[in-house]
């Protein structure tokens, strides 16, 4: 029985003592980077100037009208004929 | 005038002074001269005939034929179908074949014999079925059956209206082959088909735009352009095909003209779309009714071009079909029939025996009449409409080429590119021709016999150049 109230004592100060500390972050508002005093170490293996290659951009032409057959045509002038 | 024709026509009944009978057979209402009575009474009497005789079977052949084999449209296909006559049987293969029924149809129209007068048509409709199967030998053997026939019958008939029957016919008959050529994509062997076809055929200003395609499908643009433009001749001026205009700003297309098509596209939409618009509002107005368009085809061509310039042209064409001739002149002879029954009824004593049926007559004779109003006024309204609905779906494919115009151009700029098109419009070398054609130049006019027989000479714009870059001064 005393264990229990014990236990009971350090839950309540823990929980009191956790809303007491608050966690602030704060960011760092201001850094500066100087990129021309940057210096990248490595082996150059592709020539100096970018090249892309060049390549047909890709054309997508719309379906345009045509005539396939004249099936109703054949249909309304026997229809038409009488 | 009008009461003096009936009136004439009514005398040599007055003069028989028949002795009508309580229910006059069809034979006696045949002699008196009241053909569609006379149907209507002899069909009703086969149709409760178990054994039905073959003198009544031939009077009902002549009767249809004198009638023509539209006044059975209305009976019931299950009595018609008991009856063994060549008329009945096309006409339940043709109402089979308008279902897409195509073995009941093929079991009605083979019975059709030779000398019968809907045997080409008959022939007309086997052929169409034979080409749906793939059946080309059967195609072919129907083709010629039905050309032949209906040629020979065009030069025997005395009757306008047959003959003209007998020859719009013998031209389907004709134009059925090239067009399933072109369906099966055969363009070179379908354009000597459509050459077949002679310039005085009643369709042949319509097969222009068959050919022109059957031209544009084998990359010959010009030879499509020149066709096309024969409909701009003062000859042809009431046919106006809107896809014409379609294919003529396809054909600039894709011979590179862009600015060319444009124009064409342009004029479309000046031209068609404003007053497409204006006609559907107008026939929107009536579509309900059963008679506005019967009407509207009754007006001399004078009074339909101040409605509405469409309705003119639209009416022209479809007052040039046989159907429309037929369907007049049906209502002429019932309207005549009706009327003379009606003096008969009016002169005959109160309590004559025969006044029971004649008044029935005279009420189906008015139904005939009606559905014949009907019919034309279905026909005008079905084919205005569908012009209407044409005029619109052709607007979408033209905008759709104008889009596709737009994209090359802009392609051309970012490119820097341009068209080779620093160069004459066109040249003879470019005019694609056999060695049995010989050419010679147009200078505005159309000569009628030089109609659907011209080519642009247009070179394709295809190629492109890079553009130089300005100079810097």
């Amino acid at each position: 029985m005393k264990n229990k109230w014990l236990a009971l004592l350090l839950l309540v100060c823990s929980v009191a003592y956790a809303e007491e500390q608050k966690t602030i972050y704060e960011y760092k508002k201001y850094e500066k980077f100087d990129l021309g005093d940057l210096e990248v170490k490595g082996q150059l293996i592709a020539p100096g100037d970018l090249s892309v290659r060049e390549r047909d951009r890709r054309r997508f032409e719309l379906d345009l009208y045509n005539r396939t057959d004249f099936d109703p045509n054949i249909k309304h002038d026997i229809q038409t004929l009488r | 005038m009008k009461y003096l024709f009936i009136l004439l026509l009514a005398s040599p009944v007055w003069a028989q002074e028949i002795n009508w009978k309580a229910k006059p057979d069809a034979n006696q209402l045949a002699e008196a001269g009241f053909t569609y009575a006379a149907l209507d009474a002899q069909v009703r009497h086969l149709a409760k005939q178990k054994d039905q005789e073959s003198a009544d079977l031939e009077l009902l052949e002549d009767l249809v034929l004198k009638t023509n084999v539209e006044a059975l449209e209305d009976y019931d296909r299950g009595v018609l179908s008991k009856m063994h006559v060549a008329s009945v049987h096309f006409l339940l293969g043709r109402e089979a074949w308008k279902e897409k029924k195509a073995k009941d149809a093929q079991k009605w129209l083979v019975n059709v014999p030779r000398w019968h007068r809907y045997y080409p048509e008959a022939r007309l409709l086997l052929a169409d079925m034979a080409a749906d199967t793939g059946a080309d030998g059967a195609r072919e053997a129907f083709e010629e059956q039905c050309y032949e026939i209906a040629g020979k019958r065009a030069d025997e008939v005395n009757s306008p209206l047959l003959k003209r029957y007998y020859t719009v016919l013998a031209e389907d008959c004709i134009t059925i082959r090239a067009r399933k050529l072109y369906k099966a994509a055969k363009y070179p062997e379908a354009v000597e088909a459509y050459a077949r076809i002679s310039k005085r055929a009643y369709k042949w200003p319509y097969l222009l735009l068959e050919k022109a395609w059957a031209f544009y499908n084998v990359q010959d643009y010009n030879r499509s352009l020149g066709l096309l433009v024969t409909y701009k001749s003062p000859l042809l001026e009431s046919y106006f095909e809107p896809e014409a205009e379609v294919l003529t700003a396809l054909s600039y297309f894709r011979l590179c003209l862009y600015d060319d098509s444009l124009v064409v596209i342009d004029q479309f939409y000046n031209n068609y779309k404003p007053r497409t618009e204006a006609l559907e509002g107008m026939l929107n107005a009536h579509k309900n009714s059963q008679t506005h368009f019967f009407e509207l085809m009754q007006l001399s061509p004078e009074q339909r071009r101040q409605l509405h310039p469409f309705i003119g042209q639209l009416a022209a064409q479809i007052g040039q079909r046989p159907r429309f001739a037929l369907d007049q002149a049906s209502l002429v002879k019932v309207k005549a029939e009706s009327d003379r029954l009606a003096l008969v009824l009016q002169n005959l004593p109160s309590n004559h025996r025969a006044r029971g049926w004649m008044k029935d007559s005279v009420a189906h004779l008015g139904a005939v009449k009606e559905n014949l109003v009907g019919r034309i006024n279905y026909h005008a309204k079905k084919d205005m409409f569908e012009f209407i609905s044409n005029v619109y779906e052709l607007s979408e494919e033209l905008f759709k080429v104008k889009l596709e115009i737009i994209s090359r151009k802009k392609d051309l700029v970012y490119g820097s590119k341009k068209l080779i098109s620093d160069r004459g419009r066109g040249s003879f070398s470019q005019v694609k021709r056999t060695r049995f054609e010989a050419f010679w130049k147009f200078h505005g006019a159309f000569w009628a016999d030089e109609l659907g027989d011209f080519s642009f000479g247009l070179a394709s714009n295809c190629s492109t150049v890079k553009k130089e870059a300005p100079r810097e001064e």
